[in-house]
């Protein structure tokens, strides 16, 4: 059965920034308009000064990455929004009744003027059937048309690299555009921010001032770069800059497990590690643990045993036997148990995920 | 949380000389430094990270067991090594926290773990002289189920929590550190500091003093060894009361015994009344009975912990005679 | 072939195990910034000064809002309904109890919002303060209600009588400690104002509807104005059943720096913001005939609230009708206290009740000599003789006949400390469980698409309990079609407007509304011709279902038999839950997967509310000492055993339109007292105060 996040259309309801006035016509207008584009977009929602008149060179570089991608480029900005598709190859105008200052705020969702002032952009990624996979509104110091070019070229990168087989070629697309994203419009926009060239030694005897500093998180095979201040927990930069909620706080004190993720191949608490302190290291979280479309057996476990009520402990619960099935040293339901007990689950699915925790290890098969 | 500058130390001599000051703090695995700034109550400007600096290893020599100030509670937990020869160091670890904590968690960072006392942790109560020098004690007359009945002071009843460090005391381990003017050897009973009229000082260590590994001799009483922790919950709870215990024992007679406890203690507890109860005795249970009488001789309890009193006599029995019952 | 009963696959796992369902908090908004509430340190008082000069400095901060100048919030302190909460909005200096919001900062990053309100210095005027309840029963007043319907205050024949001249007595006083809900999701808001007048809400809710209006009383908005969306929501148990004063903070913040606003509580902050389960003294007397037959019962019931809002445990309304017992007579009583408002907690009133009554009970069963099942069925109530009204339908006699079996009861020696395994003393004890079957008016649309596969749609939210699922096997059925072709939508006020997910009630409700509304789709299908049926037209069928009208002549509970072996270690005082039988009759079982669940959820929380949960309030500050999930005790894996829930299907044809019970809360009600009895049948220590801990116990 479908989820509301899964579903075409529906999921703009997620993306609050888009369409929050459902009621509103204009909004109901854009976003039949954006589901007909049929292919993932990348939707920029630009102020005037914002967009502005992009060098050619740069605007057929990006035409170019976007042809490679089968992905389209939709610029609403006052006066000039265009759409550009890649089985049309060409720019089109975006119908006049939507690029107005209205639609533009429709679409944005912010406060019109005022807001546009401090949010000078959005720019969202869209999948085929209209749904958001990421947004962001970080300010791009590089330029925006560079900044996009060098995320459309790094996905198309990723693309090619990505051989998994599971994922159809549009989730590739996704998939690469959204860490592209993340990594391009998150941190290496930032002029002054250089990534230390691999092999080079840390700079070290210099401490990080308590202003953000560079952080390279390498999660399920991606590596990210955020300017973080040394303050933020690997739980808060997975969740609040790298858009991966799917790893829960549920204490912020290790108390509960709800924020386990692997690091180093190994069960740790994320909201107790400083992200400074977890670079360069594997970390896998829940959304990394299966790949496309199939389940992960654990996870084809939790959902058969029914190992789960309100879910909000799962993805801590799984990753937690993810570690403990790795450690081979629970034999029996008691030492699964004990080893299991520092994820609490207050629904009190415990039998059951001691149940599918079991069914796994009998199971025999590789995890 | 306070904001802070954070440094991955290179050198040894760089994080004791940048540990130093009052506003400096190291940090090891994390599990503890991070859970108390983000209560507003450790406040450091600045993080030193001794990763880079200290090792992680465990190693078994004529000398014994020579634990890296880094390495993992679990790592040591599961030691063939420490099963085998130290039972009582793999029980305690395996008794305390979570696999995920334990996964994080270092030996220098438990030993130097700081008391659970519900007070100390709120930063919003007013008075704590572990956290504010001078501020009396909320937890005198508070509520204090949690709380230390043996080397309380006036000032202060907080119970030391650490599981592994009543181990090691157990096992008469030794912490060696580093700090300005060179290395020196600190026995664990002499690490912890009783709290006095000063409970905002918890150890003997200078500031900017690095633990650099922990050495457990080899012992008679090695194999001998136990540990029984007793909790509110089945799993993953600070101790209400807890022992380890090493016993030598040769042809029915006790020659040489360890009792340390846990849960109970303003720091891990040496029970030397209940060990030289059973020095010299046999090895029965009306020994282990009588010896655990006087396990919590000195104790100065609450009504919310008196409780800890027969409790902890049952643990320290109960124990005893595990010790003496193992192959 | 039906799909209602099946034990099909929770619809929403499969977003769940790969981390993809989004809660309220993990909602994606573009341009979102943080706030956070700043909470009082004193108990009881007033704010005589805020410095905000540091905070202000930290970089990023956006607002620090204190009453000097928080926008007015009109409705703040109105209430329409009784689980409307009184709201503290940094609407005046006054602190009503320890760590009420005081102010809120918001900033560009949840870091430095928390810094920066950890960074206000604070002056407070103490005024004296009293949160003890043990010291302020005599204070107890009787409140307007027990719980949202019943009279405080019930009696029927003459217990003074009955009691005088009865043959055995049982009188003794129970009590029970704060619990907190603690579900794993920590509360939160993402608050989104389009211009002045228009409010999206991502909130952790049980009940978006509720949620709408008290936010929209709370700002002085059109209710159509404020949009509440809560796809999936991380546990409630009642703590997000009313929406508290973080909710109207959250979209005060937005409202004051123009922009999308998150606040998430902290795990210590839930403690004192959203509500727990209330203290409770209960004095309970019963006397009986010689043969067990009851003839007097008397519950009196004292609870802690706060002192500007009235919440009431309603722990003896078990007690009016659980047994046949010609003289009954129960009260309850609230002590206004300086404390947060309670709230209500997984089985409200019957978790703390049926704990001190079925103690009792067991009290009365060794005093007379009888086996506690024994009495209970010779006490057997064949009618409701409170409300004199028949059962709509009830199978106690069943479960506590199939429970007993299944745990081997008739093999249990009744001498407490007679059963040991080595050095461990085997308890064995039951209880009855009951909780009151409810329906609410509700909802539903049921859509055929274009793609002719169907979409159900209503307001209700998911917290756990399965409504995803088991709302498409109902429309399923109704419509005749595989469930894989229906698709549910809900959590979200722009859908048919549904009660709150609590009380039990949300498949009992929505799910008559979702039944009635496919069926008429049904009709409307077909009446079409076979070639419009086909076509790709889009069709509809939307109503609304009132509680069924044949529900008025009866009484509606559902009922279950739970027996519980504890061992206890007589040394150390431990004691751990080593099996757990339930037997469970809740009229129609809509999934028996999902229905599990939630039966084996609730023993879990009998489990923690018997043996470990305490929230302890420090009497000087008022200030919660158990803040956090290290010190309050909710089970861990290893506490909990096998447990065994057999689920009679009992057809109802009164309750509702889909003739089931509700099965949320039950599951808790026994077992409090089942363990408490067991530990006594281990121990001969009878324990009258929850938890039993082992201090208890030495
Ligand atoms: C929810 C929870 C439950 C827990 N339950 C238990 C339990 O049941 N039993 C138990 O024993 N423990 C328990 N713990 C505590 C846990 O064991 C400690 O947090 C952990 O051992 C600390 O180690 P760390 O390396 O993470 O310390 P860190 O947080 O890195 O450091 C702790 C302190 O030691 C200092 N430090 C660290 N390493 C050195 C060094 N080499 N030299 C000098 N100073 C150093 C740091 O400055 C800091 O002050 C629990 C913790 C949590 C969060
Ligand atoms: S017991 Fe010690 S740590 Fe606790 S409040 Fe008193 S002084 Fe502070
Ligand atoms: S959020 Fe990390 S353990 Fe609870
Ligand atoms: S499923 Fe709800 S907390 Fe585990």
């Amino acid at each position: 059965m479908d989820l509301p996040h899964q579903r075409a259309g529906y999921a703009f309801c997620l993306a609050p920034a888009m369409f929050h006035v459902q009621t509103d016509a204009l909004a109901a207008a854009w976003r039949a308009w954006l589901c007909g584009v049929g292919a993932p977009a990348v939707l920029i929602v630009a102020a005037d000064g914002e967009w502005g008149t992009p060098d050619r060179r740069l605007l057929d570089g990006i035409r170019g990455e976007l042809r490679a991608l089968g992905a389209a480029l939709v610029v609403v900005t006052e006066g000039r929004s265009f759409c550009f598709r890649p089985d049309v190859d060409r720019d089109e105008p975006v119908p006049e009744r939507l690029a107005t200052g209205a639609g533009m705020r429709a679409l944005h969702g912010l406060y019109g003027v005022e807001a546009a002032a401090q949010v000078p952009f959005t720019l969202t990624l869209l999948d085929e059937h209209g749904a958001v996979r990421a947004q962001t509104s970080a300010r791009a110091e590089g330029g925006l048309h560079a900044t996009l070019l060098a995320t459309l070229r790094s996905a198309v990168e990723n693309t090619r690299a990505d051989e998994r087989v599971l994922f159809s070629r549009r989730e590739v697309v996704l998939s690469s555009l959204t860490a592209a994203l993340a990594l391009s419009f998150a941190a290496s926009c930032r002029p002054h921010a250089k990534p230390p060239s691999p092999g080079a030694p840390p700079a070290a005897s210099t401490p990080s001032t308590a202003r953000e500093i560079l952080v390279t998180l390498v999660v399920n095979g991606e590596t990210h770069q955020l300017e973080l201040e040394p303050r933020v927990s690997l739980l808060d930069a997975l969740r609040e800059r790298l858009a991966l909620t799917g790893t829960k706080k549920g204490c912020d004190h290790g108390q509960c497990g709800a924020c386990t993720v692997l690091l180093d191949a190994r069960r740790v608490n994320a909201c107790l590690i400083l992200a400074v302190m977890a670079q360069n290291k594997p970390i896998t979280t829940i959304e990394g643990l299966s790949h496309g479309e199939n389940l992960h057996p654990l996870q084809a476990a939790f959902v058969k045993e029914d190992a789960l009520q309100c879910g909000y402990c799962t993805p801590g619960q799984i990753m937690s036997a993810a570690g403990l099935l790795r450690e081979k040293r629970a034999h029996t339901d008691d030492e699964v148990r004990e080893l299991m007990s520092g994820n609490i689950c207050r629904c009190g699915a415990y039998v059951n995920i001691v149940r599918a925790i079991r069914s796994v290890q009998e199971s025999g098969v590789p995890t | 949380m306070k904001s802070f500058d954070y440094l991955p130390a290179q050198k040894l001599e760089e994080a004791v000389a940048r540990g130093e000051p009052r506003t400096s703090r190291f940090i090891a695995g994390g599990t503890l430094l991070v859970d108390l700034m983000r209560l507003d109550v450790e406040r450091p400007d600045l993080v030193v990270d001794l990763n880079g600096v200290l090792s992680s290893d465990i190693a078994w020599n004529e000398a014994g067991l020579t634990l890296g100030a880094l390495a993992r509670n679990t790592d040591v937990a599961y030691d063939d090594t420490v099963r085998r020869e130290f039972p009582v160091l793999s029980e305690a670890i395996l008794a305390g926290a979570s696999p995920q904590i334990r996964n994080l968690a270092t030996t220098g960072g438990n030993l130097l773990q700081r008391t659970r006392c519900a007070y100390f942790r709120d930063a919003a109560v007013p008075a704590c002289n572990k956290r504010k020098p001078g501020s009396g004690c909320a937890a005198l007359e508070g509520y204090t189920r949690m709380h230390a009945i043996l080397g309380v002071s006036e000032r202060c009843i907080a119970a030391h929590p650490s599981d592994m460090a009543v181990a090691l005391l157990a096992l008469d381990a030794a912490v060696h550190t580093r700090r300005a003017t060179g290395e020196r050897q600190i026995p664990l009973g002499d690490l912890h500091t009783l709290p006095g009229t000063t409970p905002e000082l918890e150890t003997v260590l200078e500031p900017g003093e690095v633990i650099t590994r922990v050495v457990v001799p080899r012992s008679p009483r090695g194999r001998r060894s136990t540990y029984l922790k007793v909790r509110d919950r089945a799993s993953f709870a600070f101790a209400l009361s807890s022992a380890a215990v090493a016993l030598e024992l040769e042809q029915g007679t006790i020659r040489s015994a360890r009792v340390a406890l846990g849960g109970v203690g303003v720091k891990p507890w040496r029970a030397a009344a209940t060990e030289a109860a059973l020095v010299g005795r046999p090895a029965t249970s009306e020994t282990y009975r009588a010896a655990a009488k006087l396990a919590t001789s000195g104790a100065k309890t609450t009504p919310d912990n008196a409780f800890k009193v027969p409790l902890t006599e049952r643990v320290v029995a109960r124990a005893l005679e595990r010790a003496g019952a193992l192959a | 072939m039906t799909s209602v009963g099946q034990g099909i696959d929770r619809a929403d796992a499969r977003a769940k195990v790969r981390g993809e369902a989004q809660y309220a908090a993990d909602t994606p908004v573009a341009g979102l910034v943080h706030a956070f509430v700043v909470t009082s340190a004193l108990g009881h008082g007033r704010v005589t000064a805020i410095d905000a000069s540091a905070a202000r400095t930290v970089p990023g901060v956006l607002a620090v809002i204190t009453p000097d100048n928080a926008p007015r919030v009109p409705g703040a302190t109105k209430k329409k309904v009784s689980f409307d909460r009184i709201l503290q909005v940094v609407q005046d200096a006054d602190v009503r109890y320890a760590d009420q919001p005081i102010a809120v900062v918001v900033a560009d990053t949840p870091e430095r919002a928390r810094a920066a309100g950890e960074a206000l210095v604070v002056s407070y005027a103490p005024s004296p303060i009293a949160v003890s309840l043990a010291q302020n029963e005599a204070a107890g007043r009787k409140p307007a209600k027990a719980g949202p319907r019943a009279e405080p205050d019930s009696s029927r024949g003459d217990f003074a009588g009955a009691l005088a001249s009865a043959a055995v007595k049982v009188e003794q006083t129970y009590t029970t400690s704060i619990q907190h809900h603690h579900p794993m999701e920590l509360h939160g808001t993402i608050a989104v104002w389009q211009g002045n007048d228009a409010l999206t809400l991502y909130d952790a809710t049980q009940g978006v509807f509720p949620c709408r209006e008290r936010l929209a009383g709370a700002f002085d908005l059109p209710p159509e104005k404020v949009r509440v969306i809560s796809h999936y929501v991380g546990g409630g148990f009642g703590c997000k059943g009313s929406a508290w004063s973080h909710v109207a903070l959250a979209a005060l913040a937005a409202r004051v720096v123009k922009r999308p606003v998150k606040l998430v509580l902290t795990r210590q902050q839930v403690c004192s913001l959203v509500g727990y389960r209330p203290r409770t003294i209960q004095h309970v007397t019963l006397a009986a005939a010689k043969d067990g037959q009851l003839r007097a019962m008397r519950h009196d019931v004292i609870s802690e609230t706060s002192r500007f809002d009235e919440f009431v445990e309603p722990s003896g309304l078990v007690t009016r009708m659980l047994y046949a017992c010609p003289n009954v007579t129960t009260t309850h009583r609230v002590v206004e206290l300086d404390v947060p408002t309670p709230t209500f907690t997984r089985a409200p009133g019957e978790a703390t009740g049926n704990f001190a009554l079925e103690v009792a009970l067991d009290e009365l069963a060794y005093e007379l000599g009888v086996d506690p099942v024994e009495l209970r069925l010779k006490n057997y109530a064949e009618h409701d003789e409170d409300e004199n009204k028949p059962w709509s339908s009830k199978s106690l006699r069943e479960c506590y006949r199939r429970a007993a079996e299944q745990f081997g009861w008739r093999h249990r020696r009744p001498l407490p400390g007679s059963q040991r395994e080595q050095h461990l003393l085997v308890g064995w004890g039951m209880a009855t469980a009951s909780y009151p079957a409810r329906q609410s008016a509700a909802s539903a649309r049921v859509k055929r698409d274009r793609d002719g596969n169907f979409v159900v749609q209503a307001g209700t939210q998911d917290i756990g309990t399965g409504t995803y699922t088991i709302l498409a096997q109902i429309a399923a059925d109704a419509l005749g079609v595989a469930v894989e072709r229906v698709r549910v939508e809900i959590g979200d006020t722009a859908l048919p407007e549904t009660p709150v997910s609590g009380g039990s009630q949300t498949a009992s409700s929505t799910g008559s509304a979702v039944k009635r509304a496919a069926e008429a789709l049904k009709q409307k299908l077909d009446a079409l011709s076979a070639s419009d049926r086909s076509a790709d037209t889009e069709l509809v069928a939307e109503l609304k279902t009132e509680e069924k009208p044949d529900r008025k002549r009866f009484s509606t509970h559902g009922f279950g038999a739970q027996f519980v072996e504890v061992k206890v270690d007589p040394d150390l005082g431990v004691v751990r839950v080593t099996r757990a039988v339930s037997a469970f009759a809740t009229g129609k079982i809509l999934n028996v997967k999902t229905a599990r669940s939630q039966f084996m959820g609730g023993m879990v929380w009998g489990i923690g509310l018997a043996l470990l949960e305490h929230s302890r309030r420090d009497e000087r500050s008022g200030r919660i000492v158990t803040r956090d999930l290290a010190d309050y005790h909710v089970p861990v894996n290893a506490d909990v055993p096998e447990l065994e829930v057999i689920m009679l299907n009992e057809l109802d044809p009164h309750v509702n339109e889909i003739g089931a019970k509700g099965i949320g809360e039950i599951g808790i009600t026994g077992m409090p007292a089942a363990i408490a009895n067991a530990v006594y049948h281990a121990t001969g220590k009878r324990v009258r105060e929850l938890p039993i801990t082992l201090d208890k116990l030495l």
